[in-house]
């Protein structure tokens, strides 16, 4: 451990400085049949049974022939090794994804060997925010993540989630060309969301989001119901109904045929006037039940091509999430100021909707990605990789809008940068 | 998909941190086992239940190179002794 700390003290005092404020986790040494690894935080941090196999195929996902490569997350320095040994490298970036893990991973091995290779650089996944190519990942490093280096962490969560998820979507083609085919008329007709925008220019418009902690504000919501604009996503208009309040505005867009799920329940009489904007890809059988008037819109998807030459509309954006498009109505029809309220992205007391919304199941234990954010009090919350994927969108969205005042809600859900917290 | 294919897909996946495609195939397997087990592999149950007792609490966990582990080192061998 001793010479491992040293050369980094040498050679990168900066790193150096940076593991002295950190404790080293407590972990436990795990052996089977001559082999051993560590487990920190109840994770496995390598394969117990063969880390060598491991690690050679996570370095396969650099070609050999590669001068340069990127290795995120240290663990036991397998995968490090794996690259030195390769004659054409000639640079490896190393980058810390937990300093108190690294710390933790001295005192069960060596580190100074290739700790000491002229070739290596190390840095802190701090000081970095976007993933860099090629890479490898040490992978239970991505689950170790510290909270300095979420952002990083979830870049590459989601750029190695990429090729699995455009599969998914390539599955679901068939089902959003049927609606789309099935809605060609009802498009000619219905209202253009060109029309809507500028229409509310300097106003406060409340986006009201599915997430757990939408309820914590209903008593927000009805006091200054006379001085905000709402618009609301689909999935909750059982909650808002519940209490006696009707959105001024509903969107709808996903090309799943459970979305008439959102209208079981409902007094659809009393939505009447309430216009519902929508992408053509929505269920005709939504669309039809719809009682008020009903307003399209267009994303930037190529199949709205074609589309947009016949029957031009305006476009919403949306990177996977209704709740992107109805952030993007808020801000087209001109608001100075968009509360988002139940923008969580993560499961607020192992909720994955607020009470009453469609499809809302309590989650007590890992799903889907199991991964984590951060909330607004710095604690850690239970979520899944797609929903992290929509919050790190929203946070670039944001970013991009600075002519507009954010708010988040509530401090219980995704701690979302560039927003302002809501005054009580 | 044969159950080994299937066991391959998971392990590879969450070896390379691909978590949400790994637990997909995971849940995909674990289905075709379940169904296994009550037909051809059935007799063999009991030699198969402690391995996949560790890996649901591992997957539990989010353990998962230890599920991977479990899965390619302890269940894979016994089913290739099933044939």
């Amino acid at each position: 451990m001793e010479r491992a700390r040293e050369i980094i003290r040498k050679r990168w005092p900066a790193v150096h400085q940076a593991l002295e404020e950190v404790q080293a986790l407590r972990t436990s040494k795990v052996e089977h049949q001559g082999a051993f690894t560590f487990i920190a935080e109840g994770i496995h941090v390598t394969s117990l049974y063969n880390r060598q196999a491991e690690a050679k195929l996570q370095a396969r996902q650099v070609p050999e022939s590669s001068s340069s490569a990127w290795a995120y997350g240290v663990a036991l320095g397998d995968v490090q090794r794996e690259f030195l040994g390769r004659k054409a490298l000639r640079r490896l970036n190393v980058v810390i994804m937990n300093r108190a893990l690294l710390k933790s991973s001295f005192e069960h091995v060596e580190h100074g060997d290739w700790l000491a290779d002229t070739r290596v650089e190390l840095m802190l996944g701090s000081s970095q925010t976007a993933v860099q190519r090629p890479y490898a990942v040490a992978a239970a490093t991505l689950r170790l993540a510290e909270n300095e280096a979420v952002a990083l962490r979830d870049d590459i969560a989601l750029d190695l989630a990429l090729p699995y998820q455009k599969r998914k979507y390539e599955e679901r083609e068939v089902q959003i060309t049927e609606y789309l085919n099935a809605n060609m008329e009802r498009i000619k007709h219905d209202g253009d969301v060109h029309s809507l925008f500028g229409t509310h220019a300097g106003k406060r418009i409340a986006v009201l989001a599915a997430g757990p902690t939408l309820q914590q504000n209903f008593s927000w919501l009805v006091t200054h119901r006379k001085d905000i604009v709402t618009v609301a996503v689909s999935t909750v208009l059982g909650p808002l109904q519940k209490i006696g309040m009707q959105p001024d505005y509903v969107v709808a867009i996903d090309a799943k045929p459970e979305l008439i799920g959102h209208l079981e329940g409902i007094d659809l009489a009393s939505l009447s006037s309430v216009p519902l904007i929508y992408y053509p890809v929505v269920s005709p059988d939504f669309l039809q039940r719809w009682p008020g008037p009903k307003i399209c819109a267009y994303g930037s998807h190529p199949r709205y091509n074609a589309l947009k030459a016949q029957h031009p509309r305006g476009d919403l954006f949306c990177a996977g999430t209704v709740t992107h498009t109805a952030v993007d109505l808020a801000v087209k029809m001109g608001a100075s100021d968009v509360t988002l309220v139940g923008a969580d992205f993560c499961y607020v007391d192992g909720q994955s909707h607020t009470q009453g919304a469609a499809f809302h199941v309590s989650r007590t234990g890992p799903v889907g990605g199991n991964t984590w954010v951060v909330n607004g009090h710095g604690n850690r919350v239970m979520t899944n990789l797609a929903l992290v994927g929509y919050y790190r969108d929203l946070e670039r969205y944001i970013a991009e809008h600075r002519q507009v005042r954010f708010v988040n809600a509530s401090r219980d859900g995704a701690y979302i940068s560039g927003t302002h917290w809501l005054e009580p | 998909m044969n159950l080994h294919q299937h066991i391959h897909a998971v392990v590879h996946a969450l070896r390379l941190g691909r978590s949400a495609e790994g637990n997909d195939a995971l849940a995909e397997f674990l289905q075709q086992l379940s169904i296994a087990l009550t037909g051809p592999l059935g007799s063999q149950a009991p030699l198969l239940l402690p391995a996949l007792r560790a890996l649901l609490q591992a997957q539990e966990q989010g353990d998962f190179l230890y599920v991977a582990d479990l899965l390619e080192y302890e269940l894979a061998p016994r089913l290739q002794d099933q044939g």
